[in-house]
């Protein structure tokens, strides 16, 4: 710690922006002591939030998530599946989070990136295990065909809490999602029914439609995340891009619309996580869950 | 997801193969108009902005009626793969597509090639000797695709370069033109009647 002299020395004459990228550690902390961040946030608030639904119009429901800079978008397209025997009733939803090179200096074409696998299954276990979406809601003619789902969330821009604002966008694309009408013609195969002019419609009408009108999934227990950052006794949420570099302990608390936890993270970091941290943890995921359900909820009137 | 180990199972997608595209020629049908009621020389409406990319060094988003892009530029910075020492810069590019950017379902062409006619579009143009011994990434992202892709991807690169304070010679665009040719063989005299239509997607 000899060190402490000669940045005390040199920081009164520094520009800050040099000091920032110098003593990044000691920037922060002159921050953190007065209760404010760099970019003038509170401690335990988080950035601005945005959320717009349907922009891909290829896609049966979509979704751009932006958390401060950070930006995911999520598109689900629906495809038609034999349901598995042990679950004929049953469909399935496949769940991929890319980062493509355009999102942070530090992906490289040709090799993922090593956050975006990790991201992904966690993905796919927050949902699948806060039971939001009900599989049965997905099938269509019992043992025959059900529908699979293909999610594909695209991380734009990587300023951190990337899980939060991929769980948020994921969420967000489900309520707007629209299964398409389909009936089974002759063939036992599944065919979309447009009502379009060019169609034979001869074999459709016979049968009824296997959905009545476009459905839009119900979603029960909708999980919320926030992910904190623990260093020394602050708690720091929603952490951006740098503040993730500069201090490595994560906790991401994700709760759902009842107040119920969906899952605790915290894998590794030098500051160890007392109860009494994580206590704080969930309380500030608990206020930021109502801050997301009220913005979803503001979508879902539009 | 909903744990079914394994290979991948088959899916199929319910809308109806190959169903609504219209034949845009009819065979004597010197008056046909395009579409989308553009003229023949006429682009489509575009959205261009900088700046959509905060952890970039430049960066900008295009949209041309449906084809939607983001370009993000890196650099100038430390090669990774550059051995020996070079006194000009070098140029990264890398052109990719989402899973739903085209309207048929699965990957559509991956468009391989995209990548490096992006680059030779875009080394006559950047000031290579002004960034030695580093290497600025040029990456693209098409969002969606609704024709004319390279073209839109190309116009919105050079625009993320000028966004990044990259040393250019211009600021270069890229359109694509289609070329038909009808000949009648009714009429006596042989009618060579060229169309050019720009931006379409056939």
């Amino acid at each position: 710690m000899g060190l402490q002299d000669s940045s005390q020395d040199l920081s009164t004459e520094m520009e800050v922006d040099a000091f920032r990228r110098i003593f990044p550690l000691r920037f922060f902390e002159r921050h953190l002591s007065e209760s404010l961040r760099p970019d003038g946030r509170q401690l335990g608030k988080a950035r601005d939030t945005i959320v717009n639904l349907g922009l891909v119009s290829t896609a049966d429901g979509s979704a751009l998530a932006k958390i401060g800079s950070t930006t995911m978008l999520a598109a689900i397209r629906m495809e038609v599946m034999t349901p598995s025997t042990d679950s004929p009733d049953e469909g399935c939803i496949a769940l991929e989070f890319h980062m493509p090179p355009i999102c942070s200096p530090t992906v490289r074409p040709g090799r993922p990136a090593d956050a975006a696998p990790v991201i992904s299954k966690r993905l796919s276990d927050t949902i699948l295990s806060s039971g939001m979406i009900d599989l049965k809601e997905l099938c269509l003619v019992s043992g025959k065909a059900a529908w699979m789902g293909y999610l594909d969330i695209y991380c734009l821009d990587a300023d951190g809490a990337l899980f939060d604002a991929a769980l948020l966008s994921a969420v967000a694309a489900f309520s707007n999602l629209q299964i398409p009408v389909v009936a089974l013609n002759d063939n036992g195969r599944i065919v979309a029914i447009t009502g379009g002019k060019d169609q034979d419609n001869a074999s459709i009408t016979e049968k009824e439609a296997v959905n009545k009108e476009k459905r839009k999934l119900t979603l029960k227990n909708i999980p919320f995340s926030l992910t904190c950052i623990l260093h020394k006794n602050y708690i720091l949420a929603d952490p951006t891009t740098e503040e993730e570099s500069i201090m490595d302990t994560l906790v991401t608390v994700v709760l759902d619309s009842s107040d119920q936890m969906v899952s605790f993270y915290k894998s590794g970091g030098s500051a160890l996580a007392y109860s009494s941290a994580i206590k704080s943890c969930v309380e500030l995921a608990r206020k930021r869950a109502k801050e997301l359900n009220q913005i979803l909820g503001e979508m879902d009137i539009d | 997801m909903a744990a079914k180990p394994g290979a991948a199972t088959p899916t199929y997608s319910p809308k109806l193969v190959g169903s609504s595209r219209l034949p845009i020629f009819k065979d004597s049908d010197l008056d046909w108009s395009r579409p989308d009621g553009r003229g023949f020389h006429q682009c489509r409406p575009a959205l261009l902005q900088t700046g959509a990319v905060s952890s970039a060094s430049g960066s900008a988003y295009a949209e041309f009626g449906n084809t939607k892009v983001i370009v993000s530029v890196f650099g100038p910075r430390e090669s990774k793969k550059a051995m020996v020492f070079s006194d000009v810069g070098r140029l990264n590019c890398n052109v990719s597509y989402t899973t739903f950017a085209s309207p048929t379902i699965g990957q559509g062409t991956d468009h391989k090639e995209y990548s490096s006619m992006l680059h030779k579009a875009l080394e006559g143009v950047i000031m290579m000797e002004t960034f030695p011994k580093t290497t600025v990434d040029v990456f693209a992202l098409v969002l969606e695709s609704g024709g004319s892709d390279l073209s839109v991807v190309i116009s919105c690169a050079s625009l993320a370069l000028a966004d990044a304070g990259i040393m250019m010679y211009d600021l270069i665009t890229a359109v694509s033109v289609v070329c038909a040719c009808y000949n009648s063989c009714i009429h006596s005299s042989a009618l060579s009647f060229k169309v050019i239509s720009i931006g379409e997607e056939c």
